[in-house]
């Protein structure tokens, strides 16, 4: 077995060109050398969220993951209130139907702005997709039927939305939906809505359980609970750490006054990468 | 003053050709009269030049080979008739309808729009065309000369000033003696019109008149004109006088503008019925490119689009019960409008009402199709129809710097396509409601924001989030997740959740409850159900009436027994002065008093009787517990509200790992890791349930 002889520098450069003098007609785009440029940023609504990122990447697809409580719903929200209150028309597709429009009109969703897609809420027996356009009109017509799971409605209401454009923020929102589930999307399908939002100024961010998009994120953000307080009175504030043992409980009638969450930024682009990791944020109630 | 004549040869034919293109090519005659007395009422150019004539009986018609046959169809000829004006109206204000296939405009001064005149002339055909009517246009200084020289003249005409008689000298005698017979210009019947000029049946005068003139050898306008007008009068009278002014090109200079009203229909009867969609399509689309046309014409667009179907009369009355449940669906939703008349009928309608004008045949189309896909006829269709409601467009001037927004045409069809997948009513814009129920809200039709409707600055002010904090979030579970809590002290210490999200974990801290009634005064209940009871403490109930709220009347009552009104004193003396009471989600505590009236602003009341209850003693209503710990739903309970609502912090148990990577977890700290959840006690039903989560 022969071993391959290593190439020096300078012999590689006139190597090089050769290949490309020979090929560069042919396959000009395998030579092309591509300028990343800097993305604009828009703002999250979220200060922190803000100076550690940098904001939301427009024509990129952001993805924000973390468990139950995390922050992620609040994150959402709050992007959603900065959009809106930019004038900017948002898209939310709901997978699992969970969004409230009391809590976002509260933190300041103009509602009006924002399309809400409610997926999975008309059970499959009752959806009736017709195939294609060979449909006859007739009652036997309605078995040639096809059915959508809530993922499967997700996913296709993105590429609609995504296709018709216009939208400031597009958000899947699949934090509803089993993790499982979610990670059956192919990659391909997060691929294929990168490259559909690239050029445009839409943001599209996706929110989930758990890491989805992998390396099609343009910025992954994880979430995750620092610590909930409860304000009793003026002067004293009660404290439940996450390892579950309570230090002091709220009385009866006191709301929940503050939680705080850290941000962990796990994909995000090379200028940015080394910018501080992780930060905190605290919402109200 | 320029005069513009716009003439359609055939127009019964053409009428039909206008809906099949396809037919132009092709030997064409249409019918009309009920069997066995059918004949042929009109013809093409290339069906006439096969041999075929007006008035041949259908059967010897079919026997010429490659012979297109179609009844006749008022409706497409009306169509057509609208389609000419509207085209005419197209390049002035000014037009007047001579007959169903004539239109005469004022073309004067159009010059500095159009051009001159041939350019003019070819203007008007190619939007002709464009409405899918061939067109003769002629135009000239005198009326009488522009609508001979259109009848007459295949083509474009210009004729200047003073070459009426050379241009109009070859025309046949015959278009001068048909075209002005003294009842044509009285009245226009459009259909009548249109057969005589299909079929110039003139009238015995003419005959005479026409038979007298072939008499004396002329044969075109040129003889004619060129005779003594001496003799003329002599021998034809006054009427042959008139007739011989307008063989020498001369004419009146008087246009009676009229303007009808705007009716914007096309419609498409079948010979055969269609059952699929994709035909279907089809048709829709050879319908609406005219109308768009016809649309852009006026300079108008469509804010609705009705569609009408008629169906197969074969059809079976099994398949029409759908079509009539499916009808009084869509007048529940609003989605569509369909009348009690419609949905008992063969005729199946739908109607697409647009947020904003549009005009794009293609968005029409998918439109259509996507709303059919929804819900198909339930037969074949036999006849179709539109109807465009016109609408001023809108028009907006775009900016570098206004944010961005989907396309209306677009959003249009991305709402319905998403309809198709989400179904109806699943895509839109949520609106609050004013009022105190759960889920507060309903999807409106989503809508891009037009300009006014935009914020003002000190609405985005309010709106804008703070720079340092967020409101909390929340995430509602739709329908509530049903569990099972274990109640320690009055409050949850442990939560099951028997979904498949469920979970269990121990509730390590709790705020609550929050009661809440809902609507209650809106809805018809007893004067005991607005009751607060506890083991120890006496009863209190109060009474509401229709509207407002009662006096609070305290009532003592042991556990078992039924509410029994007391007069006010002898209730304040036997129970606590005060307690609190949700009133529509809103905590404050009631007194003796008058209570906030339904409809108004519940925080000033909220107020006054908060401030007066500040000076009582407050009732703490306390549950009982049975032996297990759990909550008793028995009478010890608050039974006024309609649910209690927790905010828990759960701390879920999960089976963690003993290793991870071949490494020991078994003295690792456990992950920090709190859910937030909001609990409800259904007061009704006795049930816990998980409505949402914090997140």
């Amino acid at each position: 077995m022969s071993a391959v002889p290593a190439l020096k520098p300078a012999s590689v450069a006139p190597l090089r060109q050769q290949i490309e003098a020979t090929l560069g007609e042919r396959m000009p785009g395998a030579f092309r050398v591509y300028d990343r440029t800097a993305l604009e940023m828009a703002a999250s609504g979220v200060a922190a969220f803000d100076a550690l990122t940098g904001g939301l990447p427009r024509g990129g697809l952001t993805e924000i993951f973390g468990a139950a409580s995390s922050g992620r719903s609040t994150l959402l929200v709050a992007a959603l209130a900065a959009a809106t209150a930019r004038d900017e028309t948002c898209c939310l597709i709901d997978a699992g139907d969970s969004f409230d429009p009391e809590s976002a009109a509260a933190a300041g969703v103009r509602l009006e702005k924002v399309l809400w897609v409610r997926c999975g809420r008309v059970a499959s027996d009752e959806l009736r997709v017709m195939s294609k356009s060979r449909t006859v009109f007739t009652r036997d017509s309605r078995l040639a039927t096809r059915h959508y799971t809530r993922i499967e409605q997700a996913l296709k209401a993105a590429d609609l939305v995504l296709q018709a454009g216009g939208f400031g923020l597009v958000v899947v929102d699949l934090a509803a939906v089993a993790v499982e589930a979610a990670r059956r999307v192919p990659l391909a399908s997060w691929f294929r809505f990168r490259r559909a939002v690239e050029n445009t100024r839409s943001v599209f961010l996706v929110v989930s359980a758990a890491p989805l998009t992998h390396s099609c994120a343009t910025l992954a953000v994880k979430l995750e609970q620092a610590a909930v307080s409860s304000e009793v009175s003026a002067s004293s504030t009660a404290y439940v750490v996450g390892n579950g043992k309570l230090v002091l409980g709220p009385p009866h009638a006191q709301l929940l006054d503050n939680v705080q969450w850290g941000i962990e930024v796990v994909r995000a682009q090379a200028a940015r990468r080394k910018a501080a990791q992780g930060a905190d944020f605290v919402a109200h109630f | 003053m320029l005069f513009g004549a716009i003439y359609v040869s055939d127009l019964i034919a053409a009428a039909v050709m206008r809906t099949e293109p396809v037919l132009r090519e092709q030997p064409l005659a249409v019918l009309e009269g009920a069997p066995p007395l059918t004949r042929v009422c009109a013809v093409n150019a290339p069906a006439r030049e096969a041999g075929v004539e007006v008035g041949m009986p259908k059967l010897q018609a079919a026997a010429l080979g490659g012979l297109v046959l179609r009844m006749r169809a008022p409706a497409q000829e009306a169509a057509a008739t609208a389609a000419l004006q509207d085209c005419a109206h197209a390049f002035s204000p000014r037009v007047e309808p001579l007959a169903a296939d004539t239109m005469l405009l004022d073309a004067t001064g159009l010059e500095r729009m159009f051009g001159a005149p041939p350019r003019l002339g070819r203007e008007i055909a190619q939007r002709a065309a464009a409405m899918g009517l061939e067109v003769n246009v002629a135009l000239a200084a005198n009326r009488e000369a522009a609508i001979h020289a259109a009848q007459g003249f295949a083509g474009v005409t210009v004729i200047l000033a003073g070459e009426e008689a050379p241009r109009l000298g070859s025309l046949p005698v015959e278009l001068l003696a048909t075209n002005n017979e003294p009842q044509r210009h009285a009245s226009h019947p459009p259909a009548k019109a249109a057969g005589r000029v299909g079929h110039p049946a003139a009238g015995s005068g003419t005959e005479e008149f026409l038979q007298t003139l072939a008499s004396w050898g002329v044969r075109n306008f040129r003889g004619f004109a060129a005779l003594p007008t001496a003799g003329v009068a002599q021998r034809l009278g006054q009427r042959g006088v008139a007739l011989q002014k307008l063989a020498r090109g001369e004419g009146s200079e008087v246009l009676l503008a009229t303007e009808p009203p705007l009716r914007f229909v096309e419609a498409l009867e079948l010979e055969h019925p269609v059952e699929l969609l994709e035909p279907l399509a089809f048709l829709l689309a050879r319908m609406l490119e005219p109308l768009c046309a016809r649309l852009a014409a006026r300079a108008l667009a469509a804010d609705e689009l009705t569609i009408t179907l008629t169906l197969d009369t074969a059809v079976q009355e099994e398949q029409i019960e759908p079509l009539r449940h499916r009808a009084m669906e869509s007048l529940k939703t609003g989605v569509q409008s369909l009348n009690d008349s419609m949905a008992r009928s063969p005729n199946f309608s739908r109607v697409l009402r647009f947020p904003v004008p549009l005009l794009d045949a293609r968005v029409f189309l998918k439109l259509l199709q996507l709303d059919l896909q929804q819900d198909p006829p339930p037969a074949p269709v036999l006849k179709l129809r539109l109807e465009a409601i016109p609408a001023r467009p809108q028009v907006a001037q775009h900016g570098l710097f206004e944010p961005i927004a989907p396309a209306p045409e677009k959003l249009q069809l991305l709402l319905a396509r998403l309809a198709g997948i989400v179904g109806v009513g699943n895509a839109g814009a949520a609106e609050l409601e004013d009022s105190h129920r759960r889920e507060r809200f309903v999807v409106r039709e989503f809508a891009a924001a037009s300009s006014e409707l935009r914020a003002t600055s000190k609405d985005k002010k309010c709106s804008q989030p703070t720079a340092h904090s967020s409101q909390l979030a929340t995430r509602i579970f739709r329908p509530p997740l049903p569990a099972t809590v274990d109640v320690r002290g009055g409050r949850p210490v442990r939560v099951v959740c028997h979904d498949a999200r469920g979970f269990t974990g121990d509730v390590v801290w709790a705020a609550g409850p929050w009661r809440a009634s809902g609507e209650w005064w809106k809805e018809q209940i007893s004067s005991s159900s607005f009751l607060v009871s506890s083991s120890s403490a006496p009863a209190l109930s109060s009474s509401p009436s229709d509207s407002r709220f009662p006096e609070v009347q305290l009532t003592a009552r042991c556990a078992e027994a039924r509410p029994k009104k007391h007069s006010q004193h002898e209730s304040a003396a036997l129970a606590p002065p005060a307690m609190e009471v949700n009133i529509g989600g809103y905590q404050y505590p009631v007194v003796s008093g008058q209570l906030p009236v339904a409809g108004e602003t519940h925080t000033a009341a909220a107020k006054a009787v908060a401030i007066a209850a500040a000076e009582t003693a407050r009732l703490k209503p306390r549950p009982s517990e049975n032996e297990n710990g759990r909550r008793d739903a028995g009478a010890n309970f608050v039974s006024g509200f309609a649910r209690e609502e927790w905010d828990v912090a759960v701390c879920p148990h999960k089976k963690r790992p003993m290793t991870l990577a071949g490494r020991s977890l078994a003295n690792e700290p456990p992950q920090p890791e709190l859910v937030l959840y909001r609990l409800v006690w259904e007061t009704q039903s006795k049930e816990w349930k998980v409505e949402g989560s914090y997140d």
